[in-house]
Formats: C-alpha cells, sequence, structure tokens
C-alpha cells in the first residue's frame, strides 16, 4: 500500500486564512480537507443591539474586498425590516457601486491571485519584474473602478455614504458623467483582459453542481432578485427552508448546503443560472467556444472576465440615463420589522437577515458566498484529485490549489460567524 | 530595505488598500522590497526591516505568529483600526500592542494611504513620523465643510484623531471615530456637549462604543454611570 500526504498549511494567494489536507492511499483519495483556521471574529456581539443605521457599517468590515456588496446587502434588510422606500434612482446608483466593486474584485482575483499559476511565477510582483506592461495595465483597472466605487460612496474600501433610503451626499450629474466616462475608458481593457483570461489553458475538470444565483428574468442581476437553484426558483425570505449551515471539526467556517446538496454561488453560477449575458460579453464567449451552461469549475476565471465586460455594458446604460441625486429626509415608517436581502457579491449570493426591535438590531444571520461554497470546493477537489492522484504530489499540488483559488474563496468572509440562534417565527 | 504585509483576523481591507495603492506600489518597490505578502505572494520570507501588521490575534497561533513577527522586524507597524485600536472588533479582541511593542501606528478602517505614504517617505529620508495632535474636527473645518454636529448629527470628528482628511463628514455622513481619539481630546466634555444636544445616554454610549472601544472605556463607564 502506498500512502502519500499533500499539505498546505497557509494556501497564499487567497483572501484569508485556509488550508489544505488531501490523503492518497494507491493512487485513491481517501480524504480532501479544505480546512479555514482563521480566527473566529464574533460580529454578533458588535451589532446585537446596535441601532439600525450602523449595521450596514459593522457589516462593511466583515470582508475588505466585498464590503460594498455587505453594505447594500445589510443597508436592503434594513429597508426591508422598517418598511423604508427605495426611489430607482438609488436602486440605480447603488447598482452602479455594485458593478465597480465587482469588476475591481474580479480584476484582482484574475490578475493578482489567479493569473500568477497560468504563466508560472509567484506573484504579481514577480510578473510586475518580466512583465511591466501587464501589471500596470490590472492596476490601471483596479484603480479606474475604485475611483468609479469612490465618486459615489466618498471612498473604494468602506465607502462612507450609504444610507437608508438613500446617501448622505449630493451626487451630481458631473459625478455620474466622470464615472460614465471612466467606464467607457476602460471598456477596450476589459474586453482585451478578457481575451487573456479566455484564452488560459484551465484544468480540464468538469463536475455537474448545483448552480445557485439571483434571477430577474430580465439579466443577471446583482441588485435584486429571486434566489434560483437549478431546480427551484424561491423568494429570498425563503432561504432558511432551503439553505442549511452546518459546522465541521476541521474548520472554523460553517457549511452550507441548498436542499440537501453541496452547491456553487459566484460567476460561473450567475451566467450558468441567467444566461443572457450582453452581446459583446456573448460574442467573445463564442468566439473562444466556451458555452454555457458549463460544469467546468476552473471556468469561473473565464465566467469572471466575461461578466466584467456584461456589468460595464450594463453600468454604462444605467448612467447615460441617471439624474443628479439631491439627499432628502428618509421616512422610516417603523422601528420594528424583520427584514431579508439577498444579492450577488463578486464571489456569489449574500444573505443579510436581522430582527429589529426599537430600532436596534436583535437577532442576525448572514451567510456569506465563501460559506456555500465551501463543500462545494472541498468535492470538487476530491473529484479532480482523483483523476490526477497518481501524478506527482507537486502537480496535483498545484493543479489543487488552481481550483481552489478559482472559487476566488474569501475567508474573512466566511468567519464572520453570526448568531447562528432560534429563527424568530414571523417572518 | 524589505517589508511585509501581515494579516491577522480581520476583514483585509487594509491589505486590499495596500494593493489599492496601484502605480504607486510600483515606486515603493523602488525602495522597498515586498518579501511577505500573503494575500498576493506565494513565497513569503521572515525577517523584515518594516512589518505592517492588520487584524487582531484571535486565537493562539495568531498570537505566536505576531510573536514571530516581531522578533523578525526592525520596525512593527500596526496598520489600520483593528490593529493599532482594536477597531470594531475591540469588544473582544485586544489591539496588537496590548501583545508586542508597537513602533507606529497607521490609524483607520481603512488606513489613509497619504499617511502610509507619509510614513514610508519618513523612512526612506530618516525622519521621525508621529501622532497628529489634533482632531478630524480640525481637519473638517480647514475644508470649510459645514458642521454635523451643529446639524443635529452625532459626530465623533471633535475627539478623532486626525489624518483622514475629514473624509466621512466631507461626504456627508458624520465622523464614527474609526481613528480612535488623539492624545488631549477631551473626551468627557465631548460626551456632555453632546447631551446637551438632546441625544440620549443610550445613543452616546452605541456611538463611542462603534470603533476603538478600548481607548473610550473610561467615558463609557462614567457615562453609564450617570
Amino acid at each position: 500500500m502506498v500512502e502519500k500526504k499533500i499539505e498546505i498549511k497557509e494556501i497564499t494567494k487567497i483572501e484569508g486564512h485556509a488550508n489544505l489536507t488531501i490523503e492518497i492511499e494507491d493512487d485513491r483519495v481517501k480524504r480532501v480537507a479544505f480546512g479555514i483556521h482563521e480566527g473566529l471574529r464574533h460580529f454578533e456581539t458588535l451589532i446585537i443591539g446596535k441601532r439600525y443605521h450602523y449595521l450596514p457599517e459593522l457589516t462593511s468590515r466583515i470582508c475588505g474586498i466585498c464590503n460594498v456588496a455587505h453594505q447594500i446587502a445589510s443597508i436592503r434588510a434594513v429597508e426591508d425590516a422598517l418598511g423604508i422606500e427605495v426611489s430607482e434612482q438609488v436602486k440605480d446608483l447603488r447598482k452602479l457601486m455594485l458593478i465597480s466593486s465587482h469588476i475591481q474584485s474580479h480584476i484582482l482575483h484574475l490578475y493578482f491571485l489567479a493569473l500568477p499559476d497560468y504563466i508560472g511565477v509567484e506573484s504579481a510582483i514577480e510578473l510586475a519584474r518580466k512583465d511591466i506592461k501587464l501589471v500596470k495595465k490590472a492596476f490601471k483597472l483596479k484603480e479606474a473602478c475604485n475611483y468609479m466605487t469612490a465618486l459615489i460612496g466618498g471612498r473604494a474600501v468602506h465607502p462612507c455614504t450609504i444610507l437608508p433610503g438613500g446617501f448622505s451626499k449630493r451626487i451630481t450629474k458631473g459625478m455620474i458623467d466622470k464615472y460614465l466616462k471612466k467606464m467607457r475608458e476602460i471598456y477596450p481593457f476589459l474586453l482585451e483582459s478578457a481575451e487573456l483570461f479566455l484564452s488560459l489553458d484551465y484544468p480540464p475538470y468538469e463536475r455537474e453542481s448545483e448552480y445557485v444565483a439571483l434571477r430577474d428574468g430580465r439579466g443577471i442581476p446583482l441588485y435584486e432578485g429571486k434566489i434560483a437553484t437549478m431546480h427551484a426558483v424561491f423568494d429570498a425570505h425563503e432561504y432558511g427552508e432551503h439553505i442549511k449551515e452546518r459546522a465541521v471539526d476541521y474548520s472554523t467556517a460553517k457549511r452550507s448546503l441548498i436542499d440537501g446538496r453541496d452547491f456553487m454561488v459566484g460567476a460561473l453560477a450567475r451566467i450558468n443560472i441567467n444566461g443572457k449575458l450582453r452581446e459583446d460579453a456573448r460574442e467573445l464567449a463564442n468566439r473562444f467556444g466556451i458555452r454555457f451552461p458549463s460544469n467546468r469549475v476552473a471556468w469561473i476565471n473565464p465566467a469572471q472576465a466575461l461578466e466584467n465586460v456584461h456589468y460595464a455594458m450594463e453600468a454604462m446604460e444605467i448612467a447615460e440615463n441617471l439624474k443628479e441625486y439631491e439627499p432628502e429626509k428618509i421616512e422610516v415608517p417603523r422601528t420594528d420589522g424583520e427584514g431579508v436581502a439577498a444579492i450577488e457579491a463578486p464571489r456569489g449570493l449574500l444573505i443579510h437577515h436581522y430582527v429589529i426591535e426599537k430600532g436596534k438590531c436583535r437577532y442576525a444571520n448572514i451567510i456569506t458566498p465563501t460559506a456555500m461554497n465551501a463543500e462545494n470546493i472541498e468535492r470538487s477537489l476530491e473529484g479532480y484529485v482523483s483523476k490526477i492522484a497518481d501524478e506527482d504530489d507537486g502537480f496535483i499540488r498545484k493543479e489543487a490549489e488552481k481550483v481552489i483559488r478559482a472559487y476566488d474563496p474569501c475567508v474573512s468572509c466566511s468567519v464572520h460567524v453570526m448568531r447562528i440562534g432560534k429563527m424568530s417565527t414571523f417572518l | 530595505m524589505n517589508i511585509g504585509i501581515f494579516s491577522l483576523s480581520c476583514c483585509e481591507g487594509c491589505s486590499v488598500e495596500f494593493l489599492n495603492m496601484e502605480e504607486e506600489i510600483l515606486d515603493i518597490l523602488n525602495h522597498f522590497g515586498i518579501e511577505n505578502f500573503r494575500l498576493v505572494k506565494e513565497v513569503n520570507k521572515l525577517p523584515v526591516d518594516v512589518a505592517f501588521v492588520e487584524g487582531v490575534p484571535a486565537n493562539e497561533n495568531e498570537v505566536a505568529k505576531l510573536l514571530e513577527i516581531r522578533r523578525n522586524s526592525e520596525i512593527l507597524v500596526a496598520l489600520g483600526s483593528c490593529s493599532a485600536t482594536g477597531g470594531v472588533l475591540a469588544p473582544g479582541a485586544k489591539p496588537v500592542g496590548h501583545y508586542v511593542d508597537v513602533d507606529h501606528c497607521l490609524y483607520g478602517c481603512p488606513f489613509s494611504r497619504d499617511e502610509l505614504k507619509e510614513f514610508l517617505t519618513s523612512i526612506i529620508i530618516d525622519k521621525a513620523f508621529g501622532k497628529k495632535e489634533y482632531s478630524v474636527c480640525m481637519e473638517c473645518s480647514l475644508l470649510e465643510n459645514g458642521c454635523l454636529l451643529e446639524e443635529g448629527y452625532l459626530c465623533m470628528g471633535p475627539i478623532t484623531v486626525a489624518g483622514c482628511n475629514a473624509l466621512c463628514p466631507s461626504n456627508g455622513k458624520p465622523c464614527l471615530g474609526c481613528r480612535g481619539s488623539y492624545e488631549d481630546a477631551n473626551l468627557k466634555s465631548h460626551a456632555k456637549i453632546l447631551l446637551d444636544k438632546g441625544f440620549s445616554k443610550d445613543e452616546i454610549i452605541d456611538a463611542f462604543s462603534l470603533f476603538s472601544h478600548r481607548d473610550l472605556r473610561e467615558v463609557i463607564e462614567w457615562l453609564k454611570r450617570r
């Protein structure tokens, strides 16, 4: 009997602290464990008892990459709980923020975390010594996205203008025009980077998964919609009946199952569930022979690159038709209520759920994309490593890392540890 | 000189903000080698000359990691609110300075890029770098923003250490105090002013304990006793 064990104590180039253990016996996979060893951050003690307007500020600090998604999910859950009206204009401005931060996150992942694996360098810093033009281009894209997010949000990391029902500042036509101009300026580079990420040589592994994403029947929604799987569609308020969380002993982060199955969320899931890529993105996919729905796990990378094109087109369309925003007094009809919001963060579906009493948070549950993906990551690793178990350790290790990085896991998000308590019953 | 960016438990927003310096990073690379940055590097080494540490240790392993970083660095910088003051994690976690000697703090959630550049420049030209001795309120006044406190908002600007160029008030949102209080801040007097303005004790405690709870613990206790 030949046994081998591959251990990665600290997986680099992902957001947060995670490890991987693969045990192989006679070229057969005995055990795969994707463990998260980051310390728990007890957000429940932070937000229980806090006033509702602080919830987006605090939950933003769950994640430094997708904080815009957390803020917007949080504010939507608060608005849902307290019956606060939101105008189409405010929704559009929030969508613009979501899109620029979404593309920023994808660029960070594609160029700085994923790309080094496919061109044989250890980091983008090493790449900068070989191909400074490419790295500069990636930085320019990131910078442009951050600039766009900050135009509306005040800053790119933990924006400071989002309020229940609106924004804290006037958002002038000039700001919207600057956003539009910047998006138009980077659009050719987004097309170009999509060409790069559609042409890389990805691990061939395919696995039939359950995919889960928002759906609105019109496009590939980020801001709001129903939750759709390959088999069912349900309202976000019913998430508790479908998505169950469980703990495993080797990981500090919780795992989720949907209707008893592991599932995938994120760029590939969004396109698989919705189709409906906008013209330029669709044309690119066709040109490179990429078809959706697809079960090829590592195609999460090209799916992200296509999303960049898709959402940039959407943002330009929104910005072209937007009027100046003037802050106004927001009516808060009640101080008690229960609210749920499901939105699409860059890494996939994100759910915020609060019970608010006398204006203060009494119960909170937040399910993050990486908590949803964790089980799916492990099953994919198991499946792929089984196929390459007879290869040498170095190769298995590299390929396993590629698969993990494709999911763009966000460990900080997954260890926020909201209280999973007794659900209140008035939903 | 070599630098390292280390991450303990946190949102990693400060690592992201570091990367958000975009092309300036390429300038930084002309002066410093980045030897350790797990978010973007596979090969990570110690020792380093300057260690930037974000987050707080949330378990024994992270405490051990922090001690190892301290042993293997000339200068240790607490990067961002969590690391410098405990930040939003303060009720349950202790700042990095509780465990090891900290040479410098870069406050803010996330830290201010201008301040980081100021700090790196001070290292290159061997000049002293210190904590600002004035408030966000001062920066806000210099920008001639309207006063949110006077407009009836609960603003932490008067007691919060400057360095962010009053970012939030400039965007119409009252200061949340994410940077912690400055040396001579009169915390009690600010609490009294807020009480006089009609904010409830509870509201004030809520605002004071949002960030940097430790810093403000005394005045929160004082408020509770009132």
